[in-house]
């Protein structure tokens, strides 16, 4: 709609598909952005119809009634929004008064949604939910500081240079008032990320979205402008070179999409735990093997990445990081007890995480009793428990 | 009568209808049980009526009824003072869709007659009467004279200020969090999201004539920043001062020329509902505070197995709840908390240290609940470890939650 080449709007499309970070979060990886992105998407192409036509305006608020439902990702539009409107008022322009409508509506709707939904979690924590109670000891991985090389890696070395050129084009000299929406969001994640309001994966996952929205309107003008030069007869061998190019530069520096990818011989040690242990156990393993306890394993976890509605999650964290490092076996059945844990899944990563070579305390045959051991995984059935006397 | 006016008596049906379903068994906070045994001492116009009232009904339709009558009163007054009128409607409505309604109306509360007093005051302003109404309402509390001021002639303002600043002393009482004046963020006394919303659309169509009310600027600042300083109490009076502003900026919204209709019916819609949220998880919460019949029960047990004047150590929150119903001296109660001596208490790192504690302090008997467990004390420790050694510990009672403990 804004590129007017069907041939760039289609290639910047498939780029945008395939950058690194969108491959890990979205395509080879279950989660809910793979929804909320295609959303928000959509709901800025209808927020740009309706500045044109207002008949468009019912599937807009269709999609603003709809979002927050499937992500609070949907706080994202009213920040993108407020963005955009602060951009285009400090560039000169004026906001439309449907926009305006349309911006009071969504704040209201979908703050009143959010705490509907998370009433409680509101009520519980006030404004530090936006911390989501991720105790201390978690919080400095969770927003570990993003190198440079990290987010190059993560979007794409040419996407990133081509956003960012672009944006500093419109904002220094006067452009079509519709990209102003997408610079307008690029800033607002950016701010979220900065401001360790959003976890900086998931920042990074949306800005890279937007700058690829952004590189296609660089291809546009770049093409355009090429086409007046000389070099517009070599067209045929040039466009392909680029392409080619474009799309390898994206895989430069970015890691390996499997990299969070479950090991085999965990699943088979999961399969053990769900097919032998009791259906009401709990199941101790690291942080990241704590859904999949869950979901794999079908029992009990004591931890996952989850904290929202955790009573004292410092405490547990603590506790959790106590029992894979002690060497004392009463402190540890101790804790083992507190949490009701009936196996502990040891693996490769808790070994990295923790780093411990071992458990010390299991050697204890009366009360650790080793159930199932695979290349990378060995599973403990606690059999003692501290009694006070 | 007008339809504005029907809106009005419907919505004060509503606002008496949820409180009497969600009406909680015992009058909920610590205040009312102060209040109650402040009543002897006759200090204020408060304590006077309240005791005059005690004579003729009892004590619970007093806590229950009285409040809500005092609320409504005011609403009514305030409403006078008022043009008649679609704001004054929208008024009426967003004061009693207000958090800080519900809880004035459901809490036995000094400042709700000051407010009472001020308002009949201000309703009678062509009378001699009202002199009677103001004096009634500074000897009930110092901060009266911030509104009685605007009527006073400078000299009498000058004589005011000096006595207010020189000769009262407040008991500064700041928020702790900014956060916490918003109710649906957990704040135990504040205003909804949605009526900040509605307060700072009042402001911005007040902001079109500018200069033009100053005064009204000003007043908001000066009301915020008592509310920061001087405590919730402060919030009482603001109620209606930001009722009045919600509501000029719902008719802001409601009087807007919007191009799209479907775009205004809905957010006036989602307004609506917010508003609406706000005050029923609110009065959701009120019907769950505490004390609840098992804390009357324990404290009943108290009274009549324990001597008389044996202090009571439990947390400073539970004070006033303990004196009321156990008729036994609190050690700590929100008016004289000493937090560093309960902390020294509970959080005592050897047993000979603690029993030293409680015995120097005269503590005889240790009130625990179920609640207290999980806001003091994160992991067996302290006292809680303590209680063990039966030596010095005997657990005379413990009934839902509810556990008394002797100092051996």
């Amino acid at each position: 709609m804004l590129i007017r080449d069907k041939n760039i709007a289609l290639f910047t499309a498939g780029v945008l598909g395939i950058f690194p970070l969108f491959l890990r979060e979205t395509v080879s990886s279950l989660s809910p952005h793979t929804m909320a992105i295609p959303i928000l998407l959509a709901c800025l192409y209808y927020y740009l119809s309706v500045r044109r036509d207002e008949k468009k305006l019912p599937f807009l608020l269709g999609l603003i009634v709809l979002f927050p439902f499937i992500h609070p990702g949907a706080l994202f539009f009213i920040t993108g929004l407020f963005f955009y409107g602060l951009l285009v008022l400090t560039q000169g322009y004026s906001l439309k008064k449907i926009e305006w409508e349309i911006f009071l509506f969504s704040v209201l709707y979908e703050f009143w949604i959010i705490f509907l939904l998370f009433k409680k979690a509101f009520l519980f924590h006030g404004f530090s939910i936006i911390w989501q109670n991720i105790p201390a000891a978690i919080l400095n991985n969770y927003f570990e500081p993003l190198s440079l090389l990290t987010s190059v890696g993560a979007i794409g070395v040419l996407p990133l240079l081509f956003g960012i050129s672009l944006v500093f084009k419109y904002l220094s000299q006067r452009g079509e008032q519709e990209w102003f929406l997408f610079i307008g969001f690029a800033f607002s994640f950016f701010f979220l990320i900065s401001f360790k309001l959003v976890e900086p994966k998931i920042g990074l996952l949306y800005l890279g979205v937007f700058l690829f929205l952004l590189c296609g309107k660089f291809f546009h003008l770049s093409f355009f402008y090429l086409e007046k030069t000389k070099i517009s007869s070599y067209t045929s061998v040039l466009v392909p070179s680029f392409i080619v190019f474009f799309v390898l530069s994206l895989f430069l520096f970015s890691p390996s999409p499997q990299n969070n990818a479950p090991s085999l011989a965990l699943l088979h040690g999961l399969q053990w735990i769900h097919q032998h242990a009791s259906p009401d156990t709990t199941v101790l393993g690291t942080i990241e093997q704590g859904h999949l306890i869950v979901a794999e394993g079908m029992r009990k976890n004591v931890w996952d990445t989850s904290f929202l509605f955790v009573p004292s999650a410092n405490q547990r964290v603590n506790d959790v990081i106590q029992i894979f490092q002690t060497s004392s076996e009463v402190t540890a059945l101790a804790l083992l007890h507190k949490y009701k844990v009936g196996y502990i899944l040891f693996s490769r990563s808790a070994q990295l995480q923790f780093d411990v070579p071992s458990l010390p305390y299991v050697r204890n045959e009366k009360c650790f009793s080793k159930v199932y051991e695979n290349e990378e995984v060995s599973v403990y059935k606690v059999l003692c428990m501290v009694r006070e006397l | 009568m007008n339809r504005e006016n029907y809106y009005m008596i419907g919505g004060i049906l509503f606002f008496c209808l949820v409180l009497l379903f969600f009406r909680s068994p015992l009058p909920p906070g610590g205040v009312p049980y102060y209040h109650l045994q402040m009543v002897e001492h006759l200090t204020t116009p408060f304590h006077i009526i309240l005791s005059g009232l005690l004579g003729i009904f009892s004590v619970f339709t007093v806590a229950f009824y009285f409040p809500l009558v005092l609320f409504l009163g005011s609403a009514v007054l305030f409403l006078q003072l008022l043009k008649e009128g679609r704001l004054r409607m929208f008024t009426c409505i967003l004061l009693l869709l207000s958090p800080l309604s519900l809880f004035t109306s459901m809490t036995l509360h000094e400042t709700s007659f000051s407010i009472f007093l001020l308002l009949l005051g201000l309703v009678l302003r062509h009378s001699w009467v009202r002199f009677v109404f103001f004096l009634l309402a500074l000897w009930q509390h110092i901060f009266n004279a911030v509104f009685i001021f605007p009527i006073l002639s400078w000299p009498m303002r000058i004589l005011f200020g000096g006595f207010i600043f020189f000769v009262h002393s407040f008991r500064f009482e700041p928020l702790p969090d900014v956060g916490l004046i918003f109710t649906d963020m957990g704040a135990p006394v504040g205003i909804g999201i949605f009526t900040a919303v509605l307060l700072v659309l009042g402001l911005l169509e007040l902001w079109t004539k500018k200069y033009q009310h100053v005064y009204h600027y000003l007043c908001f600042v000066f009301g915020l920043v008592c509310w920061f300083f001087l405590g919730n109490s402060v919030a009482f009076y603001l109620n209606f001062y930001f009722a009045y502003l919600s509501a000029l900026g719902f008719l802001a919204v409601f009087d807007h020329r919007w191009e799209s209709k479907i775009v205004k019916k809905l957010t006036l819609l989602v307004l609506a509902c917010g508003l609406l949220f706000s005050f029923l998880s609110y009065t959701n919460r009120m019907s769950q505070e505490l004390p609840s019949l098992s804390f009357a029960e324990g404290a009943e047990w108290l009274r009549d197995n324990t001597p008389p004047g044996s202090i009571i150590l439990t947390s400073p929150s539970r004070g006033f709840w303990l004196e009321y119903f156990g008729q036994r001296p609190a050690f700590a109660t929100p008016l004289h908390p000493r937090e560093g001596e309960v902390n020294s208490i509970f959080y005592a790192v050897t047993i000979d240290h603690a029993v030293e504690l409680l015995k120097t302090n005269n503590i005889k008997y240790i009130w625990i609940d179920h609640d207290m467990k999980k806001q003091i004390w994160s992991k067996e420790e302290g006292l809680l470890f303590f209680f063990k050694n039966k030596e010095r510990f005997k657990r005379i009672y413990s009934e839902k939650g509810v556990e008394i403990w002797k100092v051996m």
